[in-house]
C-alpha cells in the first residue's frame, strides 16, 4: 500500500502525445477510477504507473519517493492486463501462484496455498485451478487475471478495464466484489474504465482523461453534478447529457450572457403532451421503455433530445408532438471554450 | 448433379487419392527396405539381383554385420559418436544462440546503416541460399590457418555455422508470435528480464526450439560436403567413414547398407524424443476471445 503521485507527466509516442502533462496524486487506500474513451491515455497512464513505459517527461512517485525509472519488477506493482495476458502453459493455480513464487518474494509454500485459496474463493475460480487458459471461457480468463493480480498485497493494484468483456449481470456482480475486496484489503487501487457508471459504483474519486488530458479529479458525485467542462459533462452518466445551443434558448429559459451551451441531463427533463411556458416542441423520435424507466428520443430544432422519465407517467407514440420541458434549475451552462460557468445546481 | 454421379466423385477422388499415396509411399519406402535386405546379402546375390524377398529369392547373412562388429569396429564407432557430437552439439548451440538472436530481432529495433531488423533477417538466411561448397574452400583455408582442420572443434564450430541462420531464421517469427504482454505481465509479477524469457518465453517457444533442434541436427547428420572438405582422421564423420570403407575396389553394397541402417536410428530416436514439444499445444489468441 503506498500513495502515488504522478508529477507533469507525459508520454508520446512517435511524436504524438498519449498522455500530456498529468499531475495526480492518488492517497494510500484510495479507489481511484480513471474515466475516459478508448485511447484517451488510461492504459498509458497505467502502463507508465506499472513501469512498462517510461514517461517522456515528468515524475512518477510511490510514497514520495521517486520510481520513475525503476523496472516493473521492482515496482511491486500488480495489473490486470485488458487483453489478460495470461500464460498460455501455466495452469490457473500456477498463475496464482506465480507472482507470489517471485525471486523477490519467496513466500513460505503455506502462506501461497492460502493466498491462492483466498483468492479463489473470492473470484470463484477454485474449481477451475487445474485448468489452462486455453480451457477457460473468456469471463473465467478474466477473473483469473484479476486473481493473478489480487493474490499479493502490492503497493499498487492497476485494473485495465478488469471486468469488460464480461455479460452486464456478470460485470455487475464482479464489480461489487472488488469494491468490497479493496475496502477490506484497503489496497491502493487504480481502475480504468469507459464506463461512467462503473466508475461511480467503485470509485473514491474518479479523474477523467480527455484526448490524454486529465480534466477533472473529484468524487463521483461532483464529477455528476459540476462537471468541470463540456466533454467531461458528456462523459459522466449512462445517458449522454443534452446539448443546447444557447441562442435557441433566448426567451425560453433565463441564461447569463457568456453562456454558449446548456447541458441538460436526460432525467430532468419532463415530454409533455401539450405546450407549457419555457418549453421546446419536437416530434417523438423513438420510445424505449425500460422497465422503470422510459427514454423518449424527441427530434427538436433538428437534433434529438433525450429524456428519462419514470414508466408510470405519460406514454407516447412515435411521431407524436410534444414539447419538452427541462428543470432549468438543474442546468449546467459552458462558455465559448466549453468551460463550466458560475456554480453548480442544486 | 445427381447423388449417383456425386457418389462416383467421391469415389474417384478417395481412388486418387490413395493411388498417390501408395506412389508417396512406394517412393519413401523402398529405398529403407532395399537397405535392409541389402544388409543381409551375400556379394553375389547383389550382383546377380534383383532379389526382393529374403528366404524366397536369397540366404540372408550375418557376413556385414560380423565385420561392422570386427575388424571394422573401432572405424564406424569412432565415426559414429563423432557424428553423433556434432549433430547434437552444434544444434544445440545452434538453437540457444539462435533463440537470442531471433528474441533480439524479434522485441527490440536494430538499425545498423540502412539495415533495419527485417534486413538483418535477410542477411542472416541469405548464408543459405549459396550452396555450402562454395563457401567450403574458404572455410578451408581458414581452418587451416586457425589450426582447426580435423578437429572437432573445428567441426562443432562449422556445423553451429552453417546451422545458425536456420534457427536464426526459424525462430524469429516464433518469436514475434509470443505476446509482448506475457513478458510485461512477468515484470510485474516480479520476475526480471532474464527469469521472463526462462519462466514464460522459452516454455512458448518450445515447439520452434524443437523443430529447429531437429532441422539442425538432421543437417548436421547428414552433411557429406563439409566433412569431406574439413577432416581426414580424427573427426570424421559416419558418412565420410561409409565413403572410406567402400572406397578401395567396388562399392561394398553390403555394408554401405548396414551402416547406413545403424545411421538412420539417432534421427529417429531425436525425433521421437521431440515431437511431444512440437505439438502446438500451448499458443492461443491473447485477446482470448475464441
Amino acid at each position: 500500500m503506498s500513495t502515488l503521485q504522478l508529477i507533469d507527466v507525459s508520454k508520446d509516442y512517435d511524436n504524438r502525445p498519449a498522455v500530456s502533462r498529468l499531475t495526480l496524486e492518488c492517497e494510500d487506500g484510495e479507489f481511484l477510477v480513471l474515466l475516459g474513451q478508448s485511447g484517451a491515455g488510461k492504459s498509458t497512464t497505467l502502463r507508465l504507473i506499472a513501469g512498462i513505459e517510461t514517461p517522456t517527461q515528468g515524475d512518477i512517485r510511490f510514497d514520495g519517493e521517486a520510481v520513475t525509472h525503476l523496472p516493473p519488477e521492482r515496482r511491486d506493482v500488480a495489473m490486470a492486463f485488458e487483453s489478460y495476458a495470461l500464460y498460455p502453459h501455466l495452469t490457473v493455480r500456477e498463475h496464482l501462484e506465480f507472482p507470489l513464487r517471485a525471486p523477490r518474494r519467496r513466500l513460505a509454500p503455506a502462506v501461497i496455498a492460502q493466498r491462492v485459496q483466498q483468492v479463489a474463493e473470492l473470484l470463484e475460480i477454485g474449481a477451475l485451478l487445474s485448468r489452462r487458459p486455453t480451457q477457460l471461457s473468456g469471463g473465467q480468463r478474466q477473473r483469473v487475471s484479476l486473481g493473478r493480480a489480487l493474490v499479493r498485497q502490492a503497493r499498487l493494484t492497476l485494473l485495465d478495464e478488469p471486468v469488460a468483456h464480461l455479460d452486464a449481470r456478470l460485470r455487475h456482480d464482479l464489480r461489487g466484489e472488488l469494491k468490497r475486496h479493496q475496502r477490506n484489503s484497503g489496497a491502493t487501487s487504480i481502475y480504468a474504465t469507459p464506463d461512467f457508471s462503473e466508475a461511480a459504483a467503485v470509485a473514491d474519486r474518479i479523474a477523467v482523461l480527455i484526448n490524454g488530458e486529465l480534466r477533472q479529479v473529484d468524487a463521483p458525485a461532483n464529477v455528476y453534478d459540476h462537471p468541470a467542462d463540456v466533454d467531461v459533462a458528456l462523459m459522466a452518466g449512462d445517458l449522454k447529457m443534452n446539448l443546447f445551443e444557447a441562442d435557441r434558448l433566448s426567451g425560453i429559459a433565463p441564461l447569463p450572457g457568456e453562456a454558449r451551451q446548456v447541458g441538460i441531463r436526460p432525467s430532468d427533463i419532463r415530454v409533455l403532451g401539450r405546450a407549457e411556458p419555457s418549453t421546446l416542441a419536437g416530434k417523438v423520435y423513438v420510445t424505449e421503455p425500460m422497465g422503470y424507466d422510459q427514454i423518449v428520443r424527441v427530434e427538436t430544432g433538428g437534433r434529438i433530445a433525450t429524456a428519462r422519465m419514470p414508466m408510470d407517467q405519460e406514454r407516447f407514440e412515435i411521431g407524436q408532438p410534444v414539447w419538452l420541458a427541462p428543470d432549468w434549475r438543474r442546468q449546467h451552462l459552458f462558455d465559448g471554450r466549453g468551460r463550466r460557468l458560475g456554480t453548480a445546481p442544486n | 448433379m445427381t447423388a449417383a454421379t456425386q457418389e462416383r466423385g467421391r469415389t474417384g477422388s478417395r481412388l486418387a487419392r490413395a493411388a498417390l499415396l501408395a506412389l508417396w509411399g512406394l517412393f519413401a519406402g523402398f529405398p529403407v527396405y532395399w537397405m535392409l535386405v541389402t544388409a543381409f546379402k551375400q556379394p553375389r546375390d547383389i550382383y546377380q539381383g534383383p532379389f526382393f524377398v529374403p528366404f524366397l529369392d536369397f540366404t540372408p547373412t550375418l557376413r556385414a554385420w560380423e565385420y561392422i562388429a570386427g575388424p571394422a569396429r573401432e572405424t564406424v564407432v569412432h565415426g559414429l559418436l563423432n557424428s553423433l557430437l556434432f549433430a547434437a552439439g552444434s544444434a544445440f548451440i545452434a538453437v540457444v544462440l539462435g533463440a537470442f538472436a531471433a528474441y533480439g530481432l524479434a522485441r527490440y529495433p536494430y538499425k545498423y546503416g540502412p539495415y533495419r531488423n527485417d534486413d538483418l533477417s535477410l542477411l542472416i538466411v541469405s548464408q543459405r541460399i549459396m550452396p555450402p561448397i562454395v563457401a567450403v574452400i574458404a572455410l578451408f583455408a581458414m581452418f587451416r590457418a586457425a589450426q582447426l582442420l580435423d578437429t572437432r572443434v573445428g567441426m562443432l564450430i562449422a556445423y553451429t555455422w552453417f546451422n545458425l541462420p536456420l534457427t536464426v531464421f526459424l525462430l524469429t517469427d516464433f518469436m514475434r508470435r509470443i505476446p509482448v504482454e506475457l513478458e510485461q505481465a512477468a515484470a510485474l509479477d516480479g520476475y526480471g528480464k532474464f527469469a521472463q524469457i526462462w519462466k514464460v518465453v522459452l516454455p512458448l517457444a518450445m515447439p520452434g526450439l524443437a523443430a529447429a533442434y531437429l532441422l539442425s541436427f538432421f543437417f548436421s547428420w547428414n552433411d557429406f560436403i563439409l566433412a569431406l572438405m574439413l577432416t581426414f582422421r580424427d573427426a570424421v564423420t559416419l558418412p565420410i567413414v561409409i565413403t572410406n570403407l567402400s572406397a578401395q575396389m567396388e562399392p561394398r553394397w553390403w555394408l554401405i547398407s548396414a551402416i547406413g541402417l545403424i545411421a538412420m536410428v539417432p534421427p529417429i530416436v531425436a525425433v521421437s524424443l521431440l515431437d511431444r514439444f512440437i505439438e502446438r499445444r500451448v499458443l492461443h489468441a491473447p485477446r482470448g476471445e475464441e
